[in-house]
């Protein structure tokens, strides 16, 4: 193991709380899953975009605690093959915000009509190592459940569907610009609320055979909470590469987050079992608004920190 | 592969043997035996998905009908109800009651249980249809079709191939893929013969692959001592293939400075 994969493992935790504990060793676990793979078939990424490899186990090592709330509300041990499931789930959202995000619209494009491909025919044409990681990590996935399910089956679709109508948007923002400001506020909204919620219904179902359908609205719920919360951390960032997001666009924004916030929780709280699983995924959104809240003033004031890795 | 794993979950996936997986009893085809407790070193499995893609890409195996399709459209608009996940409403399909804001998050259901009645829309007021179930297309038929190719040629499984036949699995899925085949109309006919020669055509591909593959690290290389096939476990996919001369026709994607937002 390397020195820097101690140091990012051991740096950012703080162990007070039980949710601090769980994210530490879920951060070990994240390293021992997707390591061997970005090594086999991508390693410029360890070797080469430090930064952008942590990012990736910090982003899989929250995942993988979603995960385990959401399998323990469903009614399952998160067990470790679901950790192995959370960990690649976690990798595969990486990648694909990545091409979505990082490399232009050419890309972004690019994805967004091979996994159109991949979804209608099962083809994939691997053009690069980023892509065969990206590849391998979904295989893996589909491995791992009936894809053919009818409820995972749709919250791929729905998901790819929301990403994209987001990269729709981004290659003409006049079709944004041009409407009204509330019917402005209400796609942005909309489109958040979709690509995460859907996302973690993907994640679900990826880690249970069958979730009752009271939960998968709170699920749903629970991740439309997380892309505010996330939009809002990364508000300065997106401004600076024109990403026009529902959070960036209101005039008060962390008013409007706490709002959502607020109301959703209330909502989670009524709507979910009692359980370990509800006080994980409740505990883990307070501290993800918390720590987003502080990412924001951060940024606000020390933009040079937008490379810097957050728990 | 694809198909490979997909058919290694179809044959567990009712809820009591998906639960034996998660217990440890399971096996994933293609992965090593030691490797069943959710670590995911890596394995065959892997290059074989990622052959398959490439002999399609070297137009080496027919892209002219699909591997298999998870859009669900089609079977999704013939569903009798639909649930909205943002309002948690279960409506009958099509109802009027239906927020706009919801269409674009909307689920597809083929049943209504007892208990799901409390989330019933008061507008449409769906009936409970505890036994309802999608339609599904001839993929999965296929696909099983495909399994039972694999079985007998992937790899090291060939010289196990007379030995699973006459295992009880293995009488059991022949028996299975008869009554499949009988009941499978012409054009599902026609499908399953251009599939079985795709999938003849790769496995062709990937004994000569093999062979070549052997062929060369039996030889000494710039004076290394040949290992008997010990240190084949980190052979790189992308030396078999095309992947790097193909790479973006020699274009890597190039990363603005400080592009890559926070997570």
């Amino acid at each position: 193991m390397f020195l820097r994969d101690v140091f990012f493992m051991y740096a950012s935790q703080s162990l007070h709380t039980p949710l601090d504990q769980l994210f530490s060793f879920y951060r070990k676990q994240v390293v021992v899953c997707l390591k061997p793979l970005v090594l086999e078939y991508y390693p410029d990424l360890v070797k080469q975009r430090q930064d952008e490899y942590r990012k990736m186990m910090e982003l899989s090592a929250k995942m993988t605690v979603v995960g385990h709330a959401c399998a323990e509300i469903a009614g399952f041990p998160y067990d470790a093959r679901r950790q192995m499931i959370g960990s690649l789930f976690g990798g595969c959202c990486f990648l694909a915000d990545s091409f979505i995000d990082d490399f232009g619209l050419d890309i972004a494009n690019s994805y967004i009509d091979r996994m159109d491909d991949l979804l209608t025919k099962g083809w994939f044409e691997i053009r690069t190592d980023r892509e065969k990681l990206f590849y391998v990590i979904i295989a893996r996935l589909f491995a791992e459940r009936n894809v053919l399910d009818p409820l995972l089956r749709q919250a791929i679709l729905l998901l790819f569907q929301a990403q994209k109508r987001d990269v729709a948007f981004r290659s003409d923002p006049e079709s944004i610009r041009s409407r009204p400001r509330r019917e402005q506020l209400r796609i942005l909204r909309e489109s958040a609320r979709n690509r995460s919620g859907h996302a973690i219904l993907v994640l679900t179902g990826f880690l249970v055979p069958a979730i009752p359908l009271h939960y998968l609205s709170m699920i749903f719920l629970a991740g439309s909470l997380i892309m505010h919360i996330d939009d809002h951390g990364d508000c300065y960032s997106d401004l600076h590469y024109h990403r026009v997001t529902y959070l960036n666009q209101v005039a008060d924004p962390e008013r409007t987050l706490r709002r959502i916030f607020q109301g959703h929780i209330t909502r989670l709280r009524q709507g979910l079992p009692e359980g370990s699983g509800r006080d994980l995924l409740i505990a883990f959104l307070t501290k993800y608004f918390a720590t987003r809240l502080q990412k924001h003033r951060l940024q606000k004031t020390h933009r040079e920190l937008a490379w810097a890795v957050y728990d | 592969m694809w198909c490979v794993r997909f058919l290694a979950f179809s044959r567990t996936q009712t809820f009591k043997e998906e639960e034996a997986r998660c217990s440890g009893a399971h096996r994933v085809m293609g992965r090593s035996p030691e490797d069943t407790t959710g670590t995911t070193d890596v394995y065959w499995g892997d290059v074989f998905a990622i052959a398959l893609q490439e002999l399609r890409s070297q137009g080496k195996i027919s892209d002219a009908r699909p591997l298999f399709r998870i859009d669900g459209q089609a079977e999704a608009a013939m569903a009798p109800y639909q649930f909205d996940p943002v309002y948690g409403k279960l409506h009958r399909r099509g109802c009027s009651n239906i927020a706009d804001d919801s269409r674009s998050a909307l689920f597809a259901r083929w049943s209504m249980a007892v208990d799901e009645q409390f989330l019933a829309c008061p507008h449409c007021r769906p009936h409970p249809y505890p036994r309802g179930q999608e339609a599904q297309d001839v993929t999965l038929d296929i696909l099983f079709g495909v399994i039972s190719i694999l079985d007998q040629f992937g790899t090291v499984l060939r010289e196990r191939g007379k030995e699973y036949r006459t295992s009880i699995d293995g009488q059991e899925l022949e028996r299975k893929l008869e009554d499949l085949y009988q009941n499978l109309d012409r054009q599902q006919k026609d499908t399953l013969g251009v599939m079985l020669h795709s999938m003849d055509q790769m496995v062709k591909f990937l004994r000569e692959a093999d062979r070549n593959l052997s062929q060369v690290h039996d030889k000494p290389v710039n004076g290394h001592v040949p290992t008997n096939g010990h240190g084949m476990a980190k052979k790189k996919a992308h030396e078999t293939g095309t992947m790097k001369a193909r790479n973006g026709n020699g274009k890597r994607p190039v990363r603005r400075q400080n592009s890559r937002k926070s997570k």
